[in-house]
């Protein structure tokens, strides 16, 4: 049966304790999506965050960012706002969004460093933009 | 972060009672994986049927676990969910673990 579309703004503490009920919270908002979509959307919206906690914002638990969530019958829209230092548009469009190494080399293995790829992996739409100091990432998966 | 921990034979089984292997928890998994290696630990298997989702930090600290072995013994990983195990192709980490769909194959072979 579609679901009908829903939508739900939360404003989120930077800190990595709050990623995870704002995740609940995704998954309340868009019960009819498939299991292995709702995993993954919840990775690259993890991702999204910690990078927004960590790096935009400096992992100041004094701060907060904002977090759009619409969900349809044909996909979910992410919308993820914060007034950091964010990072340079051109930047994050040059990482790339396949992860190479050697799996056979040990030190070659990657320990960090994956997050906007697998968010690029992940998702089917990524939009990054910065616009009057605010930083948006805009991200779409159909499913 | 809660593990149950379980020795089959000459294998450390380590199941992971956490819905999320995230930011929030990768720091002390990876402490708590090393120290069971440390103490003898050389064959383990990583369980990870209660995992609902897993990111980069988790990921980053089940590879850091890894290599913290030092290419002696073995790590094999079993019981993914489906989006799980999507994370580990779709950054071709199931080029470097084995993964597995059941306990007991795992520790077995």
């Amino acid at each position: 049966m579609p679901q009908a579309p829903a939508s739900l703004r939360l404003t989120v503490r930077a800190d990595v304790a709050a990623i995870a009920p704002a995740c609940e919270q995704l998954r309340a908002v868009c019960p009819a999506m498939p299991p292995e979509a709702a995993s993954l959307v919840e990775t690259a919206l993890s991702e999204a965050m910690t990078n927004v906690i960590e790096h935009s914002l400096g992992g100041d638990a004094g701060r907060s960012f904002e977090v759009q969530l619409n969900c349809a019958a044909a996909g979910i829209e992410l919308l993820i706002e914060d007034d950091g230092s964010g990072l340079s548009p051109a930047l994050f469009a040059a990482m790339p969004a396949e992860l190479r190494f050697d799996p056979d080399d040990l030190e070659s293995l990657p320990e960090s460093g994956m997050g906007i790829a697998l968010i690029k992996s992940i998702m089917d739409e990524v939009e990054y933009t910065q616009d009057r100091g605010i930083n948006r990432l805009r991200l779409y998966k159909r499913y | 972060m809660q593990l149950v921990t379980e020795h089959v034979a000459d294998t450390l089984v380590v199941a992971v009672q956490e819905r999320r292997l995230d930011a929030t928890i990768a720091p002390a998994f990876r402490s708590e994986l090393c120290r069971l290696i440390d103490d003898g630990s050389k064959r383990l298997v990583l369980d990870l049927a209660e995992v609902r989702m897993i990111d980069s930090s988790g990921l980053g600290a089940i590879v850091s676990v890894f290599k913290h072995l030092g290419g002696q013994g073995r790590l094999r990983i079993c019981n993914l969910q489906d989006g799980v195990r999507a994370v580990f192709k779709l950054t071709h980490m199931d080029r470097v673990f084995e993964l597995f769909d059941s306990r007991q194959a795992a520790v077995g072979g």
